[in-house]
């Protein structure tokens, strides 16, 4: 299964509605504490001093970048506050159960249920390395990219090496979009060989094209907005705030003109053959430096 | 609802995506009768076509998801709008359910998926 937070499966699986959905987000947040009100209930910040630094300090993830930027709190005060923050949450099925939404005794099943949906066939991953740019962001759109090929192929994609890449940029389609990942302001680009095109195009679509036109093309496009989106969400359960824009479609020399930067190069192995697919995490100043 | 069609306007940037949906939903009791390609087309069309359901990507060109979503309610609060996008993101999520869509199914989504929903929206008035 693609990534999915557990609300969104229930939801899907018209298990609760959007009421008992929302009502549950609800309850969470009159319970769960941000890390910024903890650090201030314990008195290691002042109110307000977070405010002044900036004014989406009290998202978790801008704390704890300000407060480590400033060095604003020690590491024993981050990890009380943490754990404080850890052992208080409560999680979304939990409120479910609270509401009198779900059963408790069906808590435990469901839960089950969306993690055996949700597992990852760690073999296909053990090729990500641990020193590629930006590991998790990597790490995250590789996967995501490896779900969506199997979702729409059926077939058990082999990754058959990952590796740091420095300009080697592939014939065929460049698809970009911006993300927003933290406090980083990311380009997203994948290239794909013309046959892959064909091949994504081809299990998208359902029929087979001759030549990659503006719908096949579409088509790809389609699916990178879908890894891409995916991604997100994996990264969302990973407490990091994404933003994203619609993916775009970018030839090779306006992305050589406009962006140069540390790749990762995947070769798939496929039934129809090996095939690449390259990541790109452009430096943000070459993209200003060049702008257009 | 046996032999009732429904009238369904599809929003959703790419002519593909469209297409697919277009395709799923053939041969159903939900028949598509306008699309857009941005926001702001979603709301001209639902002004115009007053559709039973609406199918809303989030991530869309000239006015967002969730705004086109909010003028559509502004049009006529009993509009059943499904939210359709790739970012499943929980805060996603909950604006879009907050501002008054009905369900949001994220992508891929499949025929099966789809069908469950618009037919939970028409059978009950939600999905669920």
């Amino acid at each position: 299964m693609t990534a999915k937070f557990f609300g969104q499966y229930l939801l899907e699986k018209g298990i609760i509605n959007r009421e008992q959905f929302l009502d549950a987000v609800k309850l969470q947040k009159t319970i769960d504490q941000p890390l910024c009100a903890a650090a201030i209930k314990k008195g290691f910040l002042e109110d307000g001093e977070l405010a002044k630094l900036d004014p989406e300090s009290c998202s978790d993830t801008n704390f704890l970048r300000i407060v480590e930027e400033k060095k604003l709190l020690t590491t024993e005060q981050i990890e009380e506050i943490s754990r404080e923050q850890y052992e208080n949450w409560i999680f979304f099925g939990e409120a479910l159960v609270r509401n009198g939404a779900l059963a408790p005794s069906r808590l435990g099943p469901l839960f089950e249920e969306y993690r055996e949906d949700a597992s990852e066939p760690d073999a296909l991953y053990s090729s990500i390395p641990e020193s590629t740019p930006e590991r998790l962001l990597v790490s995250q759109f590789l996967k995501a990219t490896i779900d969506i090929f199997i979702h729409y192929t059926r077939k058990i994609v082999r990754v058959e090496s990952v590796t740091p890449s420095s300009s080697e940029i592939s014939d065929g389609v460049y698809i970009f979009t911006q993300e927003v990942v933290g406090d980083k302001n990311l380009l997203f680009v994948m290239a794909m060989q013309d046959e892959l095109v064909r091949i994504i195009s081809k299990y998208m679509m359902g029929t087979a094209a001759d030549e990659v036109g503006p719908l096949e093309l579409d088509a790809v496009a389609e699916f990178v907005n879908i890894v891409v989106g995916n991604s997100c969400v994996k990264l969302n359960m990973n407490q990091c705030k994404v933003e994203i824009k619609p993916p775009q479609i970018m030839t090779m020399e306006m992305l050589k003109k406009r962006y140069v930067a540390d790749a990762v190069s995947i070769q798939l192995e496929t039934a129809k053959g090996q095939f690449v697919i390259e990541f790109f995490f452009p430096a943000a100043d070459k993209g200003e430096q060049a702008g257009e | 609802m046996e032999n009732e069609t429904y009238k369904v306007l599809l929003a959703d940037d790419p002519a593909f995506s469209r297409a697919m949906v277009t395709r799923a939903l053939a041969d159903t009791a939900f028949s598509v009768v306008a699309e857009a390609g941005n926001g702001r087309e979603a709301v001209e069309q639902f002004s115009h076509h007053q559709p039973d359901i609406v199918l809303l990507d989030v991530t869309m060109p000239e006015v967002t998801g969730p705004e086109a979503l909010q003028q559509i309610l502004e049009l006529n609060a009993s509009a059943k709008v499904v939210m359709l996008s790739s970012i499943g993101m929980e805060d996603t999520i909950t604006e879009c359910l907050t501002i008054g869509a009905q369900a949001f199914i994220q992508k891929p989504a499949d025929k099966e998926t789809i069908l469950q929903q618009l037919n939970a929206l028409v059978q009950n008035g939600a999905a669920s």
